[in-house]
């Protein structure tokens, strides 16, 4: 495959991942973990 | 040396609240909605961001929609930009290792052929299949079994800091932490013999970025007519990989050192180009 059809194909598949991280913003997602209310994951400092 | 500052750099990146590991308090502010791009304990006292494979565990195993598109899109991006070269510069867990394996051991330069097709079974089974099919009865939520069996990053950085700071949290460590705390100290010991087996072997997270290698942006070049083919950047790989076959590796971290290792300059950091 020529350098430009990699790059495009590397391009398609970063702006396909930015959308795809937009479309979830937009609907309110995000990377926050809560475990009985507070911003934590106790099983992974081991409790739990 | 510029690699090392970069892993410093980065880790300060990933955990600017340094001042919690004494009060023994975790950051809870906006910033942990983002997700940070290497392997990173959400409950290290001093982390900013949230670990990208809890955060997509949490969604396997949670009650609403299970696949989060902010996160899957977010790892996505990163892996079609960088590939592994998170790991071999950004990653946390990836510097920690590095430094336990400046410690005088005896060092075994081992490929992992088979073995390093695990870390593949770990993301399927322990990320995305366990959490979201084993569940509890009443609540419906699932188990996260990668951070709570698995995972030495949350060991490490937030369960040792905050039992030495945290009385509270230190008397809620029960057999769990035991557990947590034989793997991560097995782990520490396998990466004072075995260049970065938990990335190599075990981590999800290197198994999501392993699989952009071939199409990352960022990537090591080959120029073969500046080649003398004298095998000094294979020698110099503490993976086993052959540079001048494997520079797209999915193993390959971009550590760079058969850039260094290189008299005739032909392998070099870059893009995209004829030479891959």
């Amino acid at each position: 495959m020529s350098v430009r059809k990699r790059t495009l194909v590397t391009a398609a598949v970063f702006v396909f991942g930015l959308l795809l991280a937009a479309a979830g913003a937009r609907a309110g997602e995000n990377a926050v973990i809560r475990d009985k209310g507070a911003v934590i994951c106790l099983e992974c400092i081991g409790i739990g | 040396m510029k690699r090392l500052l970069a892993q410093i750099g980065f880790f300060v990146l990933h955990n600017p609240y340094l001042q919690n590991f004494f009060s023994g308090r975790i950051y809870d502010g906006k910033l942990k909605g983002f997700c940070a791009p290497g392997l990173n304990c959400y409950s290290c006292p001093a982390a900013a961001f949230s670990c990208p494979i809890g955060s997509l565990q949490n969604f396997f195993r949670g009650t609403g929609h299970n696949i989060s598109l902010f996160v899957t899109g977010f790892l996505i991006a990163m892996g079609a930009a960088f590939g592994r070269f998170v790991c071999g510069f950004a990653c946390p867990m990836g510097f920690l290792q590095d430094l336990i394996y400046k410690a005088p051991t005896p060092k075994f330069r081992v490929r992992l052929r088979k073995l390093s097709y695990f870390k593949y079974i770990v993301l399927a089974a322990f990320v995305i299949i366990l959490p979201f099919s084993v569940r509890d009865y009443l609540s419906g939520l699932g188990y996260p079994w990668f951070c709570a069996y698995i995972c030495p990053s949350g060991t490490i950085f937030g369960a040792w800091p905050l039992l030495a700071a945290n009385d509270f949290i230190r008397g809620m460590l029960g057999a769990l932490f035991n557990i947590k705390t034989a793997v991560a100290i097995g782990l520490i010991t396998m990466a004072l013999f075995i260049n970065r087996f938990f990335c190599r072997v075990l981590c999800p997270l290197g198994a999501i970025y392993a699989m952009f290698n071939k199409i990352s942006f960022v990537r090591i070049n080959h120029d073969k007519p500046a080649c003398a083919n004298c095998a000094k950047c294979s020698e110099s790989c503490n993976l086993r990989l052959d540079p001048v076959k494997e520079s797209s590796h999915p193993d390959c971290m971009r550590c760079g050192n058969c850039v260094r290792a290189c008299g005739e300059k032909a392998l070099k950091y870059g893009t995209i180009n004829k030479s891959n």
